[in-house]
């Protein structure tokens, strides 16, 4: 009987931790040398194309993770409040004035080189990943 | 092609990844490697061509309407290209080239074009200076209301359009100033614009503004966006102006819409119109569509017309449109009947 509930009880703590572990926590990354520290809002604006421009002029150069990715999802819920339904729509009307959303990439490390080669990009990824080569601007946790 | 796959994704991680429209349709379903780069289409957000920063799209819209003791109609009513062109994050150049009212079947079998012409719907050039401040030159969709700038039939719930929408001309030749600003969490954007030649316009029956200005200004927060609009324009010497109001609220499955606006003029009477559209996401892509309109022009009876539809999207860029219109009052612009369409971007 005790080990029943053992067994029970550690996978019921396997699967938690499953589930935990597949929801990333989110670091949004800059280039080392970059000076902002935008706030989530702003990311939120950056990420829709709606804010386009670094404080120094600079052009900012977005890079998200696609879209079956564990982080893109979780950046998604975290930072744009928006449903899928409703950014698709965003998207599409977007579209309809020739702005396309941000790129992607295919992993966390993919990012990570794109954003320590470029001043002027931002990206976000698994923060477990982080190094010293770029610089965290936010955590985005549940 | 998964070769292809593959390869387009490990050359994006390497180079200077341009564009990847967002959750449906992430993945370019054709991908070829020319000397410019690889071109890759995207259904719905487009051809995009290697690292030129050219892109081609557009869409189309099919409809089907009965209005009630009338015949039958099967339109192709509209196919537009966008040629987009985006050479420096500073310079963006924008074309709608549209082919309308191309052919027209009805209940009868007589085929015909009634009405086909080909137009440069839109052509601009933006300058951006910076968030706050963009210049636009050329061909612009007349920014007024909050209709009139998405009034494509992918992106609008419904196959016809409110009255209300339509007291202005929908597009201006000249230059505008736009941007916005961002107190706090929330945006506030703004556009200015004046009208200093005629509109490329293949539509013989259409009257365009001589000369126009006008400003847009929008606040939005969160769930929800207002915005105010005012136009003035001079037509054969005469000079009206517009007022218009607008707002957009959505939460979860639940989305309302609504514009009014009024109109008067030297030597003419006032006229006036509003629309309040709600729209209820039934199932994941099955949509609820009401809309109520009143619209009191200048010279004919006010109207109040009822539209009641469904929008199903049976995949994110299309999106087919049934409905059933009342009227109060008939005329040539408000026919009670039914119409359906089917309308995809490209």
């Amino acid at each position: 009987m005790v080990r029943w509930i053992a067994g029970i009880v550690l996978g019921l703590g396997m699967v938690v931790a499953g589930v935990a572990s597949a929801e990333p926590t989110v670091a949004v990354v800059v280039h080392p040398t970059r000076a902002d520290d935008p706030s989530l809002a702003e990311i939120r604006r950056i990420y829709l194309r709606q804010r386009r421009f670094w404080a120094d002029g600079s052009p900012i150069v977005p890079i998200g993770q696609e879209a079956s990715s564990a982080v893109r999802h979780a950046f998604d819920r975290l930072t744009l409040g928006r449903d899928p339904a409703s950014l698709l729509r965003y998207w599409n009307q977007q579209y309809f004035d020739g702005t396309f959303p941000p790129a992607t990439l295919a992993s966390d490390e993919a990012v990570l080189r794109y954003v320590a080669a470029r001043p002027n990009a931002i990206g976000y990824l698994d923060a477990r990943v982080v190094d010293d080569t770029v610089r965290v601007v936010r955590h985005l946790v549940e | 092609m998964l070769g292809l796959l593959v390869g387009a994704t490990s050359s994006a991680t390497e180079g200077a990844p341009q564009v990847a429209p967002v959750v449906a349709g992430e993945h370019p379903i054709v991908v070829a490697p020319t000397p410019v780069g690889d071109l890759s289409y995207v259904p719905g957000r487009g051809l995009r061509v290697g690292d030129t920063g050219f892109h081609v799209g557009g869409y189309s819209n099919l409809s089907l309407t009965r209005d009630e003791g009338g015949p039958a109609r099967l339109e192709l009513e509209d196919v537009s290209f966008f040629l987009i062109w985006d050479p420096t994050p500073r310079l963006h150049v924008f074309s709608e080239l549209e082919f309308e009212d191309i052919v027209e079947i009805d209940d009868q079998g007589h085929v015909g074009s009634p009405d086909d012409r080909f137009t440069a719907e839109r052509l601009y050039a933006d300058l951006r200076l910076s968030d706050h401040l963009q210049i636009r030159g050329g061909v612009f969709l007349t920014p007024v209301g909050r209709w009139n700038v998405i009034h494509a039939a992918p992106l609008v719930w419904t196959t016809s359009s409110p009255l209300s929408t339509e007291p202005f001309s929908s597009r201006s030749t000249g230059a505008m100033l736009f941007g916005s600003f961002f107190p706090g969490p929330a945006s506030l954007s703004y556009s200015a614009y004046g009208q200093f030649a005629d509109v490329p316009d293949g539509n013989p029956e259409s009257e365009p503004d001589d000369h126009s200005a006008g400003t847009r200004l929008e606040y939005a927060l969160d769930d929800w966006a207002v915005g105010s609009s005012f136009r003035a324009a001079e037509r054969r010497s005469k000079w009206e102006h517009l007022v218009g109001v607008d707002a957009l609220w959505h939460r979860g499955r639940f989305e309302l819409m609504g514009e009014a606006f009024v109109q008067d003029g030297t030597r003419t009477r006032t006229e006036w119109g509003l629309y309040v559209q709600t729209v209820f996401q039934l199932l994941p892509r099955l949509f609820l569509v009401h809309r109520y309109e009143h619209f009191a022009p200048r010279f004919s009876p006010q109207v109040n017309l009822i539209t009641l539809g469904l929008a199903f999207r049976p995949f994110p860029t299309g999106v087919l449109k049934g409905e059933y219109g009342i009227v109060d009052h008939r005329t040539a612009r408000t026919e009670p009947g039914v119409k359906f369409s089917f309308a995809v971007l490209f």
